[in-house]
C-alpha cells in the first residue's frame, strides 16, 4: 500500500498497482522503494485527488498503452462509455482533472480529459465557445485553463 | 478612453488578488524545492545515491505542474513566462540532470534518456544533459543518436577528456557492429552457396 498526501493535508491509501498508473509515482517507487512515509503531492487537492483514485482504481489492470497511431479522424475524440459518466464533472473539476493528470503523468487519463473538452468545442463557433467557457478576454489570469482550451481546439478540429 | 479601460479594472481586483496569492504559493513552492534539491546534492557528492534521488524525487513534487498544457505536450505558448516560474523550471531541469546522473551510476539507461530529455527541455544548453545522454545512448545501442551528442559537445569543447573517452567506446561499439554485419552476410552467401541450383 502507498500513502497520498493531497494539498490539503488529506491522507489516501491505494494499493500499489493503483498509485502506479501515475509514471511520476511509479519512477519514484522504482528508484527509491516503498517507505511509510506519505508521499506530498502539493499541486492537487484531496477532492480531485479523490477523482483521480477513482479513475486509476477502474483502470488498474489496462495494459500500458503503447503510443499507437490513430489513423481513423474520428476516435481521436471517441471516449468509452465509463469513462464519459466519470467526465461528466462540472467545468473547474473537469479542468482540474487534466492539470492534475497532466502533473502525476498519467497519460491515458490526460486523453481523456482533452478529448471531453475536444467534444464541447465541436460544431461551435468561436464566440459560442467564448461562452461555453467563459472566457471574458485574453488577459484573464487564468492562463493555464486556456492554454488547455486551445490545445482541445486543435484537437477538435483535427478530428472533424 | 475610459471605455476601454473601465471593463478590464472591474474585473481585475478578485482576480489579481487570487493570481497573486497563486504566485506566492509558487514562491513557496519554489524555496521548498530548492532546499529539497539542495539535500539531494549533499547526498549525492557523499556518494548516498538513494538518498539523492529521494530528495530530488520530492523536490519535483513541488516544481512541477506549473507548465500549462500546451507546453506539457510539447507545444509552443506565447504565455509570458513569469520570473518565478523560470526560475521553478530552471531548478527542475536541475533535478532531473542530477536525477540522471544518478541513474547512470545505477545503469538504468532507459530512465537515464527520458530524465535527460526532461532536462533538455528546461534547458537546451544543458552540457551535463547533453553528455550523460550520450553515453546512455552509447549503452542501449543508439549509436547515430551519441554520435551527433558527442560531436556537438566536441565543437564546443575539444579538449573535454570525458567526451574523448565516450567517443572512443563508441568507435569500439561500431566494430563491433560492422563486424556483427560481416557475419550475417558471410553467414547469408554460405547459405546460398549451398543450396542447389534449381
Amino acid at each position: 500500500m502507498v500513502q497520498l498526501l493531497s494539498s490539503d493535508n488529506e491522507t489516501f491509501t491505494v494499493d500499489k498497482q493503483v498509485a502506479e498508473r501515475s509514471i511520476l509515482i511509479k519512477n519514484m517507487l522504482e528508484d527509491v522503494g516503498e517507505s511509510d512515509a506519505p508521499i506530498p503531492l502539493p499541486n492537487v487537492t484531496a477532492k480531485i485527488l479523490k477523482k483521480v483514485i477513482d479513475w486509476c482504481e477502474h483502470h488498474r489492470g489496462d495494459p500500458v498503452s503503447q503510443q499507437e497511431e490513430i489513423n481513423d479522424r474520428k476516435r481521436l475524440t471517441e471516449i468509452d462509455e465509463w469513462d464519459q459518466k466519470f467526465m461528466e464533472v462540472d467545468q473547474e473539476t473537469l479542468f482540474e482533472i487534466i492539470l492534475a493528470a497532466n502533473y502525476l503523468d498519467i497519460k491515458p487519463l490526460l486523453d481523456i480529459g482533452c478529448k471531453t473538452v475536444a467534444n464541447m468545442i465541436k460544431g461551435k463557433s468561436p464566440e459560442e465557445i467564448r461562452r461555453t467557457f467563459n472566457i471574458v478576454n485574453d488577459f484573464t489570469p487564468e492562463v493555464r485553463q486556456f492554454g488547455i482550451i486551445s490545445h482541445c481546439y486543435f484537437l477538435a478540429m483535427l478530428s472533424t | 478612453m475610459r471605455s476601454l479601460v473601465w471593463p478590464v479594472c472591474r474585473g481585475a481586483p478578485a482576480a489579481y488578488c487570487a493570481y497573486n496569492k497563486q504566485l506566492m504559493d509558487l514562491q513557496a513552492k519554489l524555496d521548498k524545492g530548492t532546499e529539497l534539491k539542495n539535500t539531494g546534492n549533499k547526498a549525492f557528492t557523499s556518494n548516498d545515491v538513494k538518498g539523492a534521488l529521494t530528495n530530488y524525487h520530492q523536490a519535483i513534487f513541488y516544481l512541477k505542474g506549473t507548465e500549462n498544457i500546451q507546453q506539457a505536450m510539447g507545444g509552443v505558448s506565447n504565455e509570458q513566462e513569469d520570473p518565478v516560474k523560470s526560475q521553478m523550471k530552471q531548478v527542475l531541469g536541475t533535478c532531473y540532470s542530477n536525477m540522471a546522473a544518478c541513474l547512470l551510476k545505477e545503469e538504468k539507461w532507459p530512465r537515464v534518456i527520458d530524465y535527460c530529455k526532461k532536462a533538455l527541455e528546461a534547458d537546451p544548453k544543458n552540457k551535463k544533459a547533453h553528455f550523460r545522454i550520450a553515453q546512455a545512448y552509447i549503452r542501449t545501442g543508439k549509436l547515430d543518436l551519441a554520435r551527433e551528442e558527442l560531436q556537438d559537445l566536441l565543437r564546443s569543447d575539444p579538449d573535454d577528456a570525458g567526451v574523448k573517452r565516450e567517443l572512443t567506446l563508441l568507435k569500439e561499439k561500431d566494430k563491433i557492429e560492422t563486424s556483427k554485419e560481416k557475419k550475417i552476410y558471410k553467414n547469408m552467401f554460405e547459405r546460398m552457396a549451398k543450396q542447389p541450383d534449381n
